[in-house]
């Protein structure tokens, strides 16, 4: 057999150098790339909570006016906001918890036809082949939600955590090493956990919607009580900071985004906080 | 030798791996670690994703976007992460999705129309000669060529086992094929490769 032969590179010394000089990106091109989405991340988050706002028809002022944070008319109604969503961008996943999310994202697929092929992009590192003629692996739940085609599905946020978990950056050599036999107790766990913590935060955003800070907070209590570890943290956290805020709060909306950006420096919620009395005027705060 | 055995654990692992589709989700929120910073994620991998998504034959004129568009969905989903892989897989996974994407938007474009982007002046090389320059330019070409008309699947085993250097076992892991199968695989991309450049040489 020539299987010795076909064992070794077919490409030679050369060939690759060749190659490799064409397939690699400059620090340049990286940062500008990075830069790039970062303000496609932007546009999605603002515009998730722009639709959200729309979705619950009397929108909290301050998610609105976060929402609208790059529109001059800062969100007095749902819908001058959503103006400000077709330019911005598409829709934010994350945000998916409330229903109105979905919407965002499907609209927001509209004015970036990009993020289509992203959605459907999306792989499974699924164990049986790389799918090369037979397409589409698992349609995750959160590119069903991405599809503009698509119908909404109703159930998507609660399928939304059946995508594949890739291990952290730093832990991903460990993880190779570590066993996977999960038990299957562990897996429907993990979906009761995750509709838990969504019937609690969609308490929350409702109680938030009507501009009940208190029930909202109590809400986020018992989410906090519950899931201190949940999947959803960053979302109860910013939506803690927006009720802390609804409540007068301030002082303790400012601990609570600043506990948030702790722990997701990059959280597209952040932006969603930009313009409540958690983030504004945080360097006043601060010095 | 560790590095492979470690390698080879992935690949056992993933085989262990069990698909979405059958509604399971690894790992308890208890053993959760908290969202990776996306910036960490990006500054680790973004050359990997890059690199990936060029040798399975996204242009010059398009990796921009591609990049941007693994790393939106990678974004969307960070938050679903649990550790049970390695994030490479995963990551990997996604640019082979976008990849193959873009692979049949633009297969209607003649190879030729294809490579106009990929200027010869993006070879490195210690400051080669005109001459060097326009052999290196068609070669590069022909290997574009020879790869382009690899399917996906053989592409990204080329890909990834001469240009990104991973051993059989590495790819097993990232692609989630067994070992066996990676070096079955392997071993006919490579012949119907040779046998592409081959046929272009004797031209």
């Amino acid at each position: 057999m020539t299987d010795e032969a076909q064992d070794r590179p077919v490409l030679s010394t050369a060939d690759r150098a060749l190659l490799d000089a064409t397939v690699s990106p400059s620090d340049d091109q990286l940062a500008a790339t990075r830069r790039a989405i970062g303000a496609r991340i932007a546009a999605l988050a603002t515009g998730a909570a722009i639709t959200q706002a729309v979705s619950s028809a009397h929108a909290t002022g301050t998610v609105a006016t976060a929402a609208a944070s790059t529109a001059p008319a800062a969100a007095t109604t749902g819908f001058a906001a959503l103006g400000a969503a077709k330019w911005i961008g598409a829709g934010l996943i994350v945000t998916a918890i409330a229903s109105g999310a979905v919407v965002a994202t499907r609209q927001q697929h509209k004015a970036d036809p990009q993020a289509h092929t992203s959605a459907s992009a999306v792989a499974q590192p699924s164990r049986a082949t790389l799918p090369a003629s037979a397409p589409a692996p698992v349609e995750q739940p959160a590119q069903v939600a991405a599809h503009l085609s698509e119908p909404v599905q109703p159930s998507e946020p609660a399928v939304a955590v059946e995508a594949p978990k890739p291990a952290r950056a730093g832990a991903a050599k460990r993880n190779e090493r570590r066993a996977s036999s999960t038990p299957d107790s562990a897996y429907s766990n993990e979906g009761e956990t995750l509709s838990g913590e969504l019937t609690l935060l969609h308490g929350a955003r409702q109680a938030l919607a009507r501009g009940d800070a208190s029930a909202a907070l109590q809400a986020l209590d018992a989410h906090a009580a519950r899931y201190p570890n949940g999947m959803l943290r960053q979302e109860a956290l910013s939506a803690r900071a927006l009720a802390l805020c609804e409540a007068g709060r301030t002082a303790e909306a400012r601990r609570t985004a600043a506990q948030l950006a702790r722990i997701a420096p990059r959280s597209p919620h952040l932006i969603r906080l930009a313009d409540s009395c958690a983030l504004e005027d945080t360097a006043d705060a601060k010095e | 030798m560790v590095k492979e055995a470690i390698a080879t654990a992935g690949a056992l692992e993933l085989h262990g791996y069990r698909p979405a589709a059958s509604g399971v989700v690894p790992a308890t929120s208890a053993t959760r670690e908290p969202v990776p910073a996306f910036d960490e994620v990006y500054a680790e991998h973004a050359r990997f994703v890059w690199r990936v998504l060029r040798g399975m034959g996204v242009r010059e004129s398009g990796i921009d976007d591609a990049v941007q568009d693994v790393f939106i969905v990678v974004h969307r989903r960070l938050h679903e992460f649990d550790g049970q892989h390695a994030l490479s897989t995963w990551l990997f996974a996604i640019a082979y999705r976008v990849a193959c994407d873009h692979r049949r938007k633009h297969k209607r474009l003649s190879t030729h129309d294809a490579l106009e982007d990929d200027a010869p002046e993006h070879v490195a090389g210690d400051t080669p000669s005109p001459a060097d320059n326009a052999e290196q330019a068609q070669r590069l070409r022909a290997l574009h060529e020879a790869l382009d008309s690899l399917d996906d699947e053989k592409r990204a085993l080329i890909v990834l086992a001469e240009l990104e250097e991973q051993t059989v076992p590495q790819i097993a892991a990232l692609t989630g094929i067994s070992v066996n199968t990676v070096y079955t695989r392997l071993r006919r991309a490579r012949l119907e490769l040779q046998a592409l450049l081959n046929k272009r040489g004797s031209r």
